[in-house]
């Protein structure tokens, strides 16, 4: 795989463990949306955000951590809980997504209410069912930890934690998680090829999906509604609720489709178990919501045509993403 | 003097003075009605003109607020007199997408919003007899785009001038029309509160 390079700089002295970015990609991948020039990519700054990213101090009990709901056994996501749970055992109402590849994301969150990278972690951190604290009192407790003052003076040769040097790292880590290495990329780069029912699978996809999930990042950013029936208890409207525009009523970004094996349960609020039950609900059911439609349901393909769209689904995934040492917890950074 | 909320701005410029230029903004009531409780806004990217001609910038964002930082001084900005200056009244897009920034435009200042990415223009909240009104107005995206530029007339063009306005906004009758049974709630970007950044913007610009 020919790798791009964004920047990789390397400042200071730190005891967090070493792990050399740069930031790459594939070749025929788009260029990035975040604005490096902003936050050029450093390890240092990266190994900070990651133990931010670990650390329960950030909500309000000190008992959730981003982790609580993006573990990184599954591509970042949530599995097996419909909706994220926050603190003192309350539910939110989406369920989590994925965190791949988020540098090309130009909004963030299922309605696209976060359009600015580094602000992102703000809203999970402040809102009342998820980490339920203030960035203020966030601050001062990360000030009081030895261990922050001494990584911060060896990044910044000050040991005060700010919010844009917390925010900033934050985004640092968030950025490096890129997952490029599926079969379907070593396809595409020649290395393997797919089966004859994953092939199959690829002329179905093709046909009736990549309008909407395009590779080679497998969304097109946009916010489309796919006909699922409204929640009676959640009662989410989606893109509208931060548009307040008529068309948008019921539209949710369309999410990637990486590593979607492994980022189950499936649709914003989690509803499908499995993947046979999203595709059951492109292939079998009619639009059952009051928005305008983006998808013309039910899709037409037959059974064996799901089944091999499945086997090709799978081929987007990248197992050893979710076991990447550099992307887990670090437990060294907190034994001391 | 009658009832009702005044807005004084008010600038200062003096050659001796190393041309520094002070502006003030003052929310004031003098209705016994209505309680402001707090009222803060963000300016920045001023720009001054004299003849039409641009004579002087600073670009940074400032927040003011009322009873703890109603006052902005510019040092050195410029060296000659100004008969006009501009300024943006909420942050705009280009600065939004600049990332998270420090100082005034910290999102430890509470005028972030966190659910919705995008800084809040402006926040008055208090009560009129004692129905609570809250305005949380900002908004960067078309079309719910909040933020407003500012032009302000001076009518004196010299080195040495001075100028004040106190002018009774008619905010009460503003928050009147706009007031339901319980209240007025502004809390996200949209139409209304589009119009009412303009319309500040607009009394800023009356004097």
């Amino acid at each position: 795989m020919k790798n791009r390079v964004i920047l990789g700089i390397v400042v200071g002295v730190s005891c967090l463990a070493a792990w050399n970015p740069p930031f790459q990609y594939p070749d025929h991948w788009p260029a990035p949306q975040y604005a490096f020039e902003h936050n050029a990519i450093d390890s240092l700054k990266r190994e900070l955000g990651r133990a931010l990213f670990y650390d329960p101090i950030l909500s309000a009990d000190s008992t959730v951590s981003c982790a609580s709901c993006h573990s990184p056994y599954q591509s970042f996501a949530h599995t097996d809980h419909a909706v994220s749970h926050g603190i003192n055992d309350q539910l939110g109402n989406r369920n989590a997504p994925v965190l791949i590849n988020l540098a090309w994301q130009r909004q963030l969150m299922h309605d696209g209410a976060i359009a600015f990278f580094d602000f992102q972690p703000l809203a999970p951190i402040t809102h009342p069912k998820e980490m339920g604290e203030d960035l203020r009192h966030v601050l001062i407790k990360l000030n009081r930890q030895p261990r922050y003052q001494r990584e911060l003076f060896a990044i910044y040769q000050d040991s005060t934690m700010t919010s844009e040097r917390l925010l900033k790292c934050m985004s640092q880590f968030l950025l490096s998680l890129v997952s490029a290495d599926s079969k379907y990329d070593q396809v595409q780069g020649g290395v393997l090829s797919f089966t004859e029912q994953e092939q199959s699978g690829y002329r179905v996809f093709q046909a009736h999906c990549a309008r909407c999930h395009t590779p080679p990042m497998f969304t097109n950013y946009a916010f489309a509604n796919n006909g699922i029936s409204v929640d009676p208890m959640y009662q989410d409207s989606g893109r509208y609720k931060i548009s307040h525009q008529a068309q948008d009523v019921f539209r949710f970004k369309v999410p990637t489709l990486r590593n979607i094996e492994f980022s189950y349960p499936y649709m914003h609020d989690g509803r499908y178990a499995t993947l046979r039950e999203v595709l059951q609900h492109y292939s079998r059911d009619y639009h059952s919501n009051e928005g305008a439609a983006d998808v013309s349901l039910p899709l037409s393909f037959s059974e064996k045509e799901e089944t091999d769209l499945l086997a090709f689904l799978l081929t987007l995934s990248e197992p050893a993403f979710n076991f990447k040492k550099e992307n887990q917890f670090p437990r060294a950074f907190f034994q001391r | 003097m009658r009832l009702g909320c005044f807005i004084l701005m008010w600038f200062w410029g003096n050659l001796k003075a190393q041309h520094d230029i002070h502006l003030k903004w003052n929310f004031h009531s003098t209705d016994p009605y209505l309680n402001i409780e707090v009222c803060k806004f963000y300016v920045g990217n001023f720009v001054f003109y004299n003849h039409g001609i641009e004579v002087g910038r600073a670009e940074d964002y400032f927040l003011m607020e009322r009873l703890k930082r109603e006052e902005l001084v510019f040092h050195e900005c410029i060296n000659t007199g100004f008969d006009a200056f501009e300024f943006q009244l909420g942050v705009d897009s280009i600065t939004h997408e600049r990332g998270v920034m420090m100082g005034d435009l910290d999102p430890v200042q509470n005028m972030y919003w966190t659910w919705q990415a995008g800084y809040i223009d402006a926040k008055i909240e208090g009560k009129w007899k004692e129905h609570p009104f809250q305005l949380h107005l900002g908004g960067y995206q078309h079309p719910y785009r909040a933020d407003q530029k500012v032009r302000v007339s001076c009518s004196k063009v010299q080195y040495e001038y001075q100028f004040d306005s106190f002018l009774d906004i008619g905010f009460i009758q503003r928050l009147n029309e706009a007031m339901g049974d319980n209240g007025c709630l502004i809390m996200s970007p949209r139409t209304e509160a589009v119009e009412w950044m303009q319309w500040i913007a607009n009394k800023m610009m009356e004097h």
